[in-house]
C-alpha cells in the first residue's frame, strides 16, 4: 500500500488540475461576466447577459471559420501580448474579464471600452514623447481614452519646424516615417512605433468594421470613401446572408446605398449591439436568440444549396455513360475530358464552401472550450511540475518519486496529445501547418520518446530532459503566437495534407529526435560534473543517445527526402539547395557522422555526448536559423530577437563541448574506481 | 581498452593531423594570393591560382590516402591493399561527412549574398570552391573584406571522394560469405531487383503521363513509392541472401549513390524552362532560362515553330568584337559589347548612329543580380552591328535587350532589312520545342481559362490552376488537362506546373522541366528507409534480446 502513495497523491494533483480546466464556463451559472458585472455597477444585474452564447457565434475572418472566442483572444494577443483582460475599478482594483465581453464593449461601443488597457508599448521613449505615464506595474499598457484622448503634442519634424498633434495622428505620422526606413536599419523606437500603429490599425478594424449607426443618405457618398477600407474583404465577418455568402456588419450597413432592403440578419446583430452598449441585457439576451434564429435559418438554406449541388455533381459522374452515347472518336473524348473538368471545378468550389458552411460550424463552442482549457499552457506547468519532481528525485526517495513522475509525465503527455489533437480537429489540417505548431509539436514529439525512455532506463533522464524540451518547446510556441490566429489559412502550394501528414511530421520528428539525444548528452555532462556515473549509467546513456540518433537518422532522411519529392511533384526540382533543405540536409549529415564517428571507433560516450550537443545546434540552425538569413522559399517571418536567442543557444552548447574536449582524465572516476561514489550509486 | 605502446605519436593522432594540414592548404592559397595581387585588383584566372588549385588537389589527395598518414604507411602490408585500406576508412568517412556538412553551411550562408543558381555553380556543382570570407560576417564590415577567401572542397570532390570511399570499404569489408545454392539465389534474386529499378526508372523517362483532373496528387505519388518498394524489396531479399546481417547497410549505401548519382544527371542533362500563356493563345515552346539566343524571325507568326534564324549563346559571349560568318545565316555579325545584366534607359539625345530603338534608348548596365534583390534572374543585353555576306552593304548598329522579350511590349520590337525582307530581330531565351520522342510536329500548348482562388476575406491564395488543351497532332491526342498546384502534366518527358501568372490574371506561367533522372529520388528514400529500417531493427532487437 505504501507503495502507491506518491502515485496516488501525483494523480490527484496532476489530473485534478487538468480535470478543472476541463470545462468552458456557462451563462447560467454566476460566472465571471457575472461577477463583473455586479462589482461594477455595484448592484447585481437584473439579467445575466448570454455573454458566453455570443462568444460562440461564428464569423469568417482570416480564411477561416472561428468564434468571436477566438477574434477576440487573438486580437488581444497582437495588441496587449496577452489573452488576460483586466478592468481598472479603482487604482488598486482591477477584475479580470472574459475577452469576448471585452470585445463586446469594444464593438457596441460601449462606455467601458474606453477604460480597458491594452495597447502595448514597447519603447520607454515612444511613452514620453506620448506624455504618457510611465506604467510599468501594468507592463506598460494603455486604454483608448489615452491614445484617442485630447492631449496635444508639439510633433517637430526634421526640417525645424513643428505642429500639434494627437497622440493618435503622432504615432501615425511617425510610423509613416519608421516604415519608410529599410527593415534591416530600423531601431528600436522605429519598430515599436510601428508595432503601435499596426495594433491601433487592428483595433479601429474591429470597431469600424462592426458600425451599426444609420448613416444618413445625403452623408452615403462621404461615408462610403470614408469607410471604403474597412468594408473591403479583410473584416470579420459575422453575417451569413440568405444567398449564401458571409459579410461583415459594415458591409450590409452601407449596401443600402446600393438600394438594397437590409436583411433580417442585420437588424438582428444592429439590434443586439445597440441593446449592449446600452447595458440592456435583457434585450440583449432576446435579440441574441433572434440573430442566432436568422442566422440558422440562412444555414440551413445555404446547406440545402449545396446539397442539391453536390447531388448533381455525383448525377452527372454516375450518369456521365449516358450522357456519352452515341459519341465517336473525338467527340465522345472532348465531351468525356469537359463533363470531368467540370466536376472537378464544381467539386473544388463545393470543397470551399463546405469549409464554411459545414461541419466547421459545430465546432465553434468546442473551440471556445479548447481557447479556456488552454491545454498548451497547462502542460507547460506540467513540465514544471515533472521538473521539479524529477530533481528532488535524485536527492532523495528516489522510488516514490519516481512513481509519482512517471504518473505525472502520462498525464502530461496525454493532455499534450490531446491539445495537438485538438488543433487538428479544429483546423482540419495535420498537425504542423506553421512555425508556432512545429514548436508545439516538437515538444510532444520529445515527450512521447522521452516516456518510453523512462520506462526502459528508469533513471529519470527521460523524465527530466522532456521537462527542460517540453517546456522551451512551448515556451518558443507562445512567443511565435504574437501573430494572431496560429491557425491560419495555408497557401497554395502547402495546401496539401499528403505532404503535410508525411513530410512535415517525419522532417519534425526528426528536429525531435536530435534535440533529444542533445538534451541526454546534456545530462551526461552534468551527471559527470555534480553526481559521478557508474559505468553502468554510462553504458545506458551511451546505449539511449545511440538508439535515439538511429531513430532521428532514419526520420530526418526519410523527411529530408520525402520534401524533395514533394519538390519534386509540385515544381519540379527535387533538390535546389535552398536554404531550409540545406539545413534539412546537414541534420542528417551530422546524424551520419555521429553514427560513423561512433562505428569508427573515434568516439565514446563523451564524444557522443558532445556531438550529440552540437547536434541540438544543427538543428536549430535548420529550424529558426535559416529564416534569419530571409532567403529561399521557406523564409516565413521570424524577428531579430529570434537571433539574439539563437546564439545565445549555440554558445551555451559550444561551451559544454569545448567543456567535452578535455581529456575523460579531467572528468573524475567512475562510480566503481571511487568507493565512496560507489556507495552514493547505490 | 589500452592502446599499443609501439605507436608513434603521429599515428596516434593521425586524424587530428590530417584535418590539420588539409585545412592549413586549404585557406593557405587564398591569402597568399590576396597578398601577392593586392586585395584591390586579382583576377582569379590567373596561372597563379591555377597552381594553387592544383596544388590543393594534391595536397588532398595526398591526405586522403594517408588519412592513417604516416603510422599506416609504415606497416608490412603490399602497397595497393595498403591503399585501398587507407581509402576505406571509418575515419575517412567521418572525415568527409563533416566537410560536406561544412560545404552546405557555407552555401547556405552563400546565398544571401548570390544568386541561388550562381552558388549552386560556385559551390556545390563543382570541383572547387572559392569561399568569400565576407559571407562569415554581415553588414558593413563584411564588405571590407571583400577580397578575401579561401578554398574549400567542392560538390564533385567531396562526393567523388565519399564514392571511392564507400566502395573502398564495401570492396574491403563486405564479403560475400553466403555459399552454394544460396549465393546463385542470392546473385539471381538481387540481379532481378537491379533490373527492376532500372525499369522504373526508364518507365519515368518513357511513360506519359498525363493526369486526369480528377485523380489526387497522393495516389501517384504513393503508387511511385510503392512502385520502388516493391523492387526494394526483391533487392532486400537478395542481398540478405548474399550479405546476411549486412543487407541493411548494403541496401542503404547503394540508395545513397543512386541520390548522387540522380543529382549528377540532374546537374549535367536537367534543362528547366517557363511557359507563357496568355488566355486563348497557343504556345509550342518552352523558353529555357539562364540561355540565350539571337533569333531573326518572320514577323507573322508569333508563338509558332516559326521559320527563324537563331545564333546561339556561345557566338554571342564568346567573340565579341569580331566579325562573324556562319553557315546558314545570311549575314555577317559583329557583337561589339555584351552585358551580363543589362537595364534598357533612354537617352537625354538621340543617338543616330543606331538603328530603330537604339536612336533613343541604351544599355545600362546592372550588378549581376543576387538572390536578394527583387529582380531575381539577369537580363542580359548586347550592342550588334550587322552586314550583308560580301560586307558591301551596312545592315545598322542595334541595341538588344533580354527584358525587350520578356515584356513582351509591341513598342519594344525591332525589325531589320536582309535581302529586302523585314524581319524580326531578338535576344530572347533559347527555345526548345515540345517534341514528343521521334516526333516531327511540335505539341501545342492552349490556355483555356487561368483560374486563382484565394481564401474569403483574405488575399491568402488557395488555388491557382490553369485549363489547358493540349494538341499532339502525331499522336491524333486533342485533350483538356488541368494544371494547378501541386497538380502537374508530364507529357514529351517534359513536366509541366503551375508556376505563376500574369498580373492581371490573363494568362499564366507554366514552369517545364525536363530531368531524365526525375524518378531516382522516389526509388532512393524507399531503398535508403528500408535499408536504415532493417540495420536499426536489427539492432534493437539485439539490444532487447541483451536486455531480456
Amino acid at each position: 500500500m505504501k507503495k502507491y502513495i506518491a502515485v496516488i497523491i501525483s494523480l490527484i494533483i496532476f489530473l485534478g488540475y487538468a480535470l478543472s480546466k476541463a470545462r468552458a464556463p456557462q451563462d447560467n451559472e454566476s460566472g465571471k461576466a457575472y461577477k463583473f458585472l455586479t462589482e461594477i455597477n455595484g448592484s447585481e444585474p437584473a439579467t445575466v447577459p448570454n455573454a458566453y452564447k455570443f462568444a460562440e457565434l461564428p464569423l469568417v475572418y482570416g480564411g477561416r471559420l472561428k468564434p468571436y472566442d477566438t477574434l477576440a483572444r487573438n486580437s488581444l494577443r497582437v495588441m496587449a501580448d496577452s489573452e488576460d483582460i483586466y478592468y481598472k475599478i479603482s487604482d488598486d482594483k482591477k477584475i479580470k474579464i472574459p475577452p469576448a465581453i471585452w470585445l463586446l464593449d469594444t464593438i457596441s461601443e460601449n462606455e467601458r471600452a474606453k477604460k480597458y488597457q491594452f495597447f502595448r508599448i514597447y519603447n520607454l521613449e515612444l511613452i514620453d514623447k506620448l506624455g504618457l505615464p510611465n506604467r510599468k506595474s501594468d507592463n506598460y499598457k494603455y486604454a483608448p481614452e489615452e491614445i484617442y484622448g485630447e492631449h496635444e503634442i508639439d510633433h517637430a519634424h526634421g526640417d525645424g519646424h513643428s505642429h500639434k498633434t494627437t497622440r493618435r495622428q503622432f504615432i501615425m505620422e511617425e510610423a509613416r516615417s519608421a516604415g519608410d526606413v529599410d527593415v534591416k536599419k530600423r531601431n528600436v523606437y522605429q519598430t515599436s512605433v510601428l508595432s503601435l500603429a499596426k495594433k491601433i490599425n487592428l483595433y479601429e478594424h474591429l470597431t469600424v468594421s462592426h458600425v451599426t449607426q444609420e448613416v444618413p443618405d445625403d452623408m452615403a457618398v462621404l461615408s462610403y470613401n470614408r469607410l471604403s477600407q474597412f468594408i473591403g474583404s479583410n473584416s470579420p465577418r459575422p453575417i451569413p446572408t440568405a444567398n449564401g455568402e458571409w459579410e461583415s456588419v459594415i458591409f450590409m450597413n452601407v449596401r443600402k446605398f446600393g438600394g438594397e432592403e437590409s436583411s433580417a440578419s442585420w437588424k438582428a446583430m444592429k439590434d443586439m449591439l445597440g441593446a449592449w452598449q446600452k447595458d440592456d441585457f435583457g434585450a440583449f439576451n432576446e435579440y441574441l436568440e433572434n440573430f442566432i434564429k436568422v442566422s440558422n435559418e440562412n444555414i440551413d438554406k445555404t446547406k440545402e444549396f449545396l446539397d442539391e449541388k453536390e447531388k448533381s455533381i455525383n448525377e452527372r459522374e454516375a450518369n456521365i455513360e449516358k450522357e456519352l452515347e452515341g459519341l465517336t472518336g473525338k467527340e465522345l473524348y472532348e465531351k468525356k475530358e469537359s463533363i470531368l473538368t467540370w466536376v472537378f471545378n464544381s467539386r473544388s468550389y463545393l470543397s470551399s464552401q463546405r469549409d464554411l458552411w459545414g461541419s466547421a460550424l459545430n465546432k465553434m463552442s468546442f473551440e471556445r472550450f479548447f481557447n479556456h482549457m488552454a491545454p498548451f499552457y497547462l502542460s507547460m506547468v506540467f513540465y514544471v511540475m515533472l521538473f521539479i519532481i524529477g530533481c528532488f528525485g535524485l536527492l532523495f526517495w528516489r522510488p516514490h518519486f519516481w512513481r509519482a513522475a512517471i504518473v505525472g509525465f502520462a498525464i502530461t503527455v496525454l493532455v499534450h496529445t490531446f491539445a495537438v489533437w485538438c488543433r487538428y480537429y479544429i483546423s482540419g489540417y495535420p498537425p504542423v501547418t506553421n512555425l508556432y505548431s512545429s514548436a508545439v509539436f516538437i515538444g510532444w514529439g520529445v515527450a512521447i520518446v522521452g516516456i518510453v525512455l523512462e520506462l526502459m532506463f528508469k533513471r529519470f533522464f527521460g523524465v527530466l530532459v522532456s521537462a527542460i524540451a517540453g517546456y522551451i518547446c512551448l515556451f518558443i510556441s507562445v512567443n511565435l503566437s504574437g501573430d494572431g490566429d496560429t491557425m491560419g489559412t495555408m497557401v497554395a502550394v502547402l495546401d496539401t495534407k499528403f505532404w503535410l501528414a508525411t513530410h512535415v511530421i517525419t522532417i519534425t520528428l526528426g528536429y525531435t529526435a536530435t534535440f533529444l539525444a542533445g538534451g541526454i548528452g546534456f545530462v551526461w555532462v552534468f551527471a559527470k560534473l555534480f553526481k559521478g556515473v557508474s559505468k553502468q549509467f554510462d553504458k545506458e546513456l551511451n546505449r539511449a543517445m545511440y538508439g535515439v540518433i538511429c531513430y532521428g537518422m532514419f526520420l530526418s532522411f526519410v523527411g529530408t527526402v520525402l520534401g524533395g519529392l514533394w519538390a519534386d511533384d509540385s515544381w519540379g526540382r527535387f533538390w535546389g539547395w535552398d536554404p531550409k533543405e540545406n539545413g534539412a540536409l546537414m541534420i542528417v549529415l551530422w546524424n551520419a557522422v555521429i553514427l560513423h564517428a561512433m562505428w569508427a571507433g573515434i568516439i565514446k560516450t563523451k564524444g557522443l555526448a558532445a556531438l550529440s550537443m552540437f547536434g541540438n545546434i544543427v538543428t536549430a540552425w535548420s529550424w529558426f536559423g535559416v529564416n534569419l538569413l530571409s532567403v529561399g522559399l521557406h523564409s516565413y517571418g521570424f524577428t531579430s530577437s529570434g537571433a539574439f536567442w539563437l546564439g545565445l543557444f549555440a554558445l551555451i552548447h559550444l561551451a559544454l563541448i569545448v567543456l567535452c574536449a578535455l581529456p575523460l582524465k579531467c572528468w573524475g572516476e567512475y562510480a566503481e574506481e571511487n568507493p565512496e561514489l560507489k556507495k552514493k550509486e547505490a | 581498452m589500452s592502446e599499443p605502446a609501439t605507436k608513434s605519436l603521429a599515428e596516434k593522432h593521425s586524424f587530428s593531423l590530417s584535418i590539420l594540414i588539409t585545412t592549413f592548404f586549404l585557406i593557405l592559397p587564398g591569402f597568399l594570393e590576396a597578398v601577392s595581387e593586392g586585395l584591390e585588383n586579382f583576377q582569379t584566372n590567373n596561372p597563379f591560382t591555377t597552381f594553387l588549385i592544383w596544388f590543393n588537389l594534391w595536397w588532398v589527395s595526398q591526405v586522403f590516402v594517408f588519412s592513417k598518414p604516416l603510422g599506416g604507411f609504415f606497416r608490412k602490408e603490399k602497397l595497393p591493399k595498403r591503399i585501398i585500406k587507407s581509402f576505406a576508412s571509418l575515419k575517412l568517412t567521418v572525415f568527409l561527412l563533416a566537410v560536406s556538412l561544412i560545404l552546405v553551411f557555407v552555401g547556405t550562408l552563400a546565398q544571401t549574398g548570390a544568386g541561388i543558381w550562381e552558388v549552386v555553380d560556385t559551390y556545390f556543382r563543382c570541383a572547387f570552391s572559392r569561399v568569400d570570407v565576407s559571407i562569415f560576417v554581415p553588414g558593413e564590415p563584411g564588405e571590407k573584406l571583400a577580397r578575401l577567401h579561401f578554398f574549400f572542397p567542392g560538390g564533385f570532390v567531396i562526393g567523388g571522394c565519399l564514392l571511392v570511399n564507400l566502395l573502398s570499404a564495401h570492396s574491403l569489408k563486405f564479403r560475400i560469405n553466403a555459399q552454394g545454392a544460396r549465393r546463385i539465389a542470392g546473385y539471381i534474386v538481387t540481379a532481378l531487383g537491379l533490373f527492376l529499378i532500372y525499369y522504373i526508372v526508364k518507365q519515368g523517362i518513357e511513360k506519359e503521363d498525363i493526369p486526369s483532373a480528377y485523380v489526387d496528387s497522393y495516389k501517384r505519388v504513393l503508387y511511385r513509392l510503392l512502385s520502388g518498394l516493391g523492387s526494394t524489396s526483391v533487392l532486400l531479399v537478395g542481398c540478405w541472401l548474399l550479405f546476411k546481417k549486412r543487407a541493411g547497410i548494403v541496401i542503404l549505401h547503394f540508395g545513397i549513390i543512386l541520390l548522387l548519382v540522380a543529382e549528377l544527371v540532374t546537374a549535367f542533362y536537367a534543362t528547366e524552362g517557363t511557359m507563357t500563356i496568355a488566355e486563348g493563345d497557343s504556345v509550342s515552346y518552352v523558353d529555357i532560362s539562364r540561355d540565350f539566343e539571337l533569333a531573326i524571325s518572320e514577323p507573322d507568326l508569333p508563338g509558332k515553330s516559326e521559320k527563324s534564324i537563331t545564333i546561339s549563346k556561345n557566338y554571342l559571349t564568346d567573340y565579341v568584337g569580331e566579325w562573324q560568318t556562319l553557315e546558314g545565316v545570311p549575314f555577317q555579325f559583329r557583337v561589339v559589347q555584351w552585358f551580363p545584366n543589362a537595364d534598357v534607359k533612354g537617352r537625354s539625345t538621340n543617338d543616330e548612329t543606331f538603328n530603330a530603338l537604339g536612336k533613343e534608348y541604351k544599355l545600362a548596365p546592372v550588378k549581376e543580380s543576387t538572390g536578394v534583390e527583387e529582380a531575381r534572374v539577369s537580363l542580359p543585353g548586347m550592342i550588334a552591328e550587322f552586314k550583308s555576306l560580301d560586307g558591301s552593304k551596312d545592315l545598322g548598329k542595334y541595341i538588344l535587350s533580354h527584358r525587350m522579350y520578356i515584356e513582351k511590349n509591341p513598342a519594344f520590337s525591332q525589325d531589320i532589312t536582309i535581302d529586302g525582307k523585314v524581319k524580326k530581330l531578338m535576344l530572347r531565351n533559347r527555345r526548345d520545342y515540345l517534341y514528343s520522342m521521334g516526333a516531327t510536329q511540335p505539341v501545342e500548348v492552349k490556355l483555356i481559362d487561368f483560374r486563382h482562388d484565394t481564401y474569403l476575406g483574405t488575399s491568402v491564395a488557395k488555388n491557382f490552376s490553369s485549363l489547358i488543351n493540349l494538341e499532339d497532332k502525331e499522336k491524333e491526342i486533342d485533350r483538356k488537362v488541368l494544371i494547378s498546384m501541386n497538380n502537374p502534366l508530364r507529357y514529351t518527358g517534359r513536366t509541366f506546373y503551375q508556376q505563376s501568372f500574369a498580373p492581371d490574371e490573363s494568362g499564366t506561367v507554366l514552369q517545364v522541366v525536363h530531368n531524365p533522372g526525375w524518378m531516382i529520388p522516389y526509388l532512393c528514400c524507399v531503398i535508403v528507409g528500408v535499408g536504415m529500417l532493417f540495420q536499426f531493427l536489427l539492432t534493437l532487437i539485439k539490444f532487447s534480446r541483451r536486455q531480456a
